[in-house]
């Protein structure tokens, strides 16, 4: 019992620390237990409302679940990477390429679609193929990139924390020319207390596992952060599972309407810098200049460990032939030279690599670089033969090599 | 003079007890969720990421 001058009535000092402790414990389980189920049903890509855009962060964890939830151990999984062109910015639920990529490849295939607005080929998707190798040994990582674009190894901010997750517990590759650098680039651009934060809270987040948790609390029950994509209550607090994948239809806007003559020029510049920066005149033909070339070198080397290149598959996107219709025969003597160039560089390092081929039309672009759906049939129609050529060559398809027990 | 709590404790003392038990697991569990949200919420970027198409 307490006298009047002591601690308050309910206050238990030994008890109130064993519930502390406890609750920390359970809180942690429950993460762990959580995100080993896969609690996105409707699942078809990382909308804007569960994506970093709205301040949902998914977390490695959820994302392996989503694909064992999908991909049977028959299947060969197929995770789709890259950044808004492969996420299938224009093309609504329905008219997705990867349901079409799906589709076509048949119930063999189980096609993910990891892509991200505004990431890189070695983000997001490429970081939970990646954790997921001894799972799901038979995979392709397909993912889009621009020509010399140098693939960035541990990937883009915000998307970046995926790489630190998967790297703190343990689910990639020992690849030291990554992790080198990966240490670099921390000593370089971080201080000492930025380095140990960022090891403390990835340290913690394994242990106690909170955005686990939190995500699915999130998710399913009240989210807890306004953001520009709900600023307004009491959407912002509503689970995240009411919001459904509204993507706009490019198809909805004729295709004569979708290349506004005011930021042409604009567009422009970005389409000519595809082929005009890595690329120089020497002697009359076209070369790759050296820095382009070693800087693309030294990234692709570093990206990926060397036994998981060859089922990676990176494609280099087009632009609207409304805009390449605009370049001069020089530029785009350069162009197909660029192009070429790229894919031969990638399968240099040993990823196999293709681009989107002859074929598109106004009609198959929303934008400068943004597929409509009719774009993306296009592309799925041009991937799922390299998908299926791949997959043979990988000995996909022979007896025995089937999914790996847990 | 004594306060309510002291005389309910005197005549009830297990109850007490009981309550005084069941009231520090209670805010023990909740100071765990708290600081487990807030690990959370900490571990986030305090600007949002805001795609730009280009």
């Amino acid at each position: 019992m307490n006298s009047s001058n002591s601690a308050p009535f309910w206050f238990r000092p030994i008890v109130f620390l064993g519930a502390f402790a406890a609750g920390l414990v359970t809180c942690a389980l429950l993460g762990r237990w959580l995100s080993a189920h896969d609690y996105h049903p409707d699942f078809t890509r990382f909308h804007v409302r569960i994506s970093p855009e709205a301040h949902y962060y998914p977390t490695i964890e959820e994302m392996r679940s989503i694909v064992r939830a999908r991909c049977r151990p028959d299947q060969i999984l197929v995770i789709i990477g890259g950044n808004s062109i492969f996420y299938g910015v224009g093309q609504p639920v329905g008219k997705m390429w990867t349901e079409e990529l799906q589709r076509r490849l048949g119930p063999r295939y189980c096609v993910v679609n990891f892509a991200l607005r505004g990431a890189t080929c070695m983000d997001g998707g490429a970081v939970v193929a990646e954790a997921l190798c001894a799972e799901f040994p038979r995979q392709i990582y397909v993912a889009n990139t621009s020509p010399f674009s140098p693939p960035v190894p541990f990937g883009v901010e915000p998307y970046r924390y995926l790489f630190r997750e998967a790297l703190s517990r343990g689910l990639l590759k020992d690849y030291a020319p990554r992790r080198q650098l990966w240490d670099e680039y921390c000593h370089r651009e971080m201080s000492v207390g930025q380095r140990v934060e960022q090891w403390s809270a990835g340290m913690l987040d394994r242990v106690f596992r909170f955005r686990d948790l939190w995500n699915w609390v999130g998710y399913n029950w009240l989210f807890t952060i306004q953001n520009r994509h709900t600023p307004d209550r009491p959407q912002a607090y509503w689970p995240r599972k009411r919001f459904k994948d509204e993507e706009g239809d490019f198809e909805l806007t004729p295709p004569i309407q979708r290349f506004p003559l005011a930021v042409r020029e604009a567009e422009m510049k970005i389409v000519r810098a595809f082929s005009a920066v890595p690329c120089e005149r020497d002697a009359g033909e076209w070369q790759v200049n050296e820095v382009s070339r070693q800087e693309f070198v030294y990234s692709a080397q570093s990206a990926m460990p060397e036994e998981l290149r060859p089922r990676t598959l990176v494609v280099l996107s087009r632009n609207s032939p409304n805009y390449l219709a605009l370049l001069s025969e020089d530029e785009r003597s350069r162009e197909e030279f660029a192009y070429a160039a790229a894919i031969a560089a990638w399968k240099d390092e040993g990823y196999d690599a293709t681009d989107y081929g002859p074929g598109f039309s106004l009609e198959d672009f929303g934008d400068r670089t943004h597929l409509s759906a009719s774009g993306g049939v296009k592309l799925a129609a041009r991937l799922a033969p390299h998908i299926q050529e791949m997959s043979q060559r990988l000995g996909y398809f022979v007896e025995g090599s089937s999914r790996a027990t847990k | 003079m004594k306060t309510v709590w002291e005389n309910f404790s005197k005549e009830r003392p297990h109850v007490a007890a009981c309550l005084s038990w069941a009231a520090s697991v209670a805010v023990g569990l909740l100071f765990a969720v708290v600081l487990h949200y807030v690990l959370y919420r900490i571990g986030l970027p305090s600007k949002p990421f805001i795609y730009v198409a280009f």
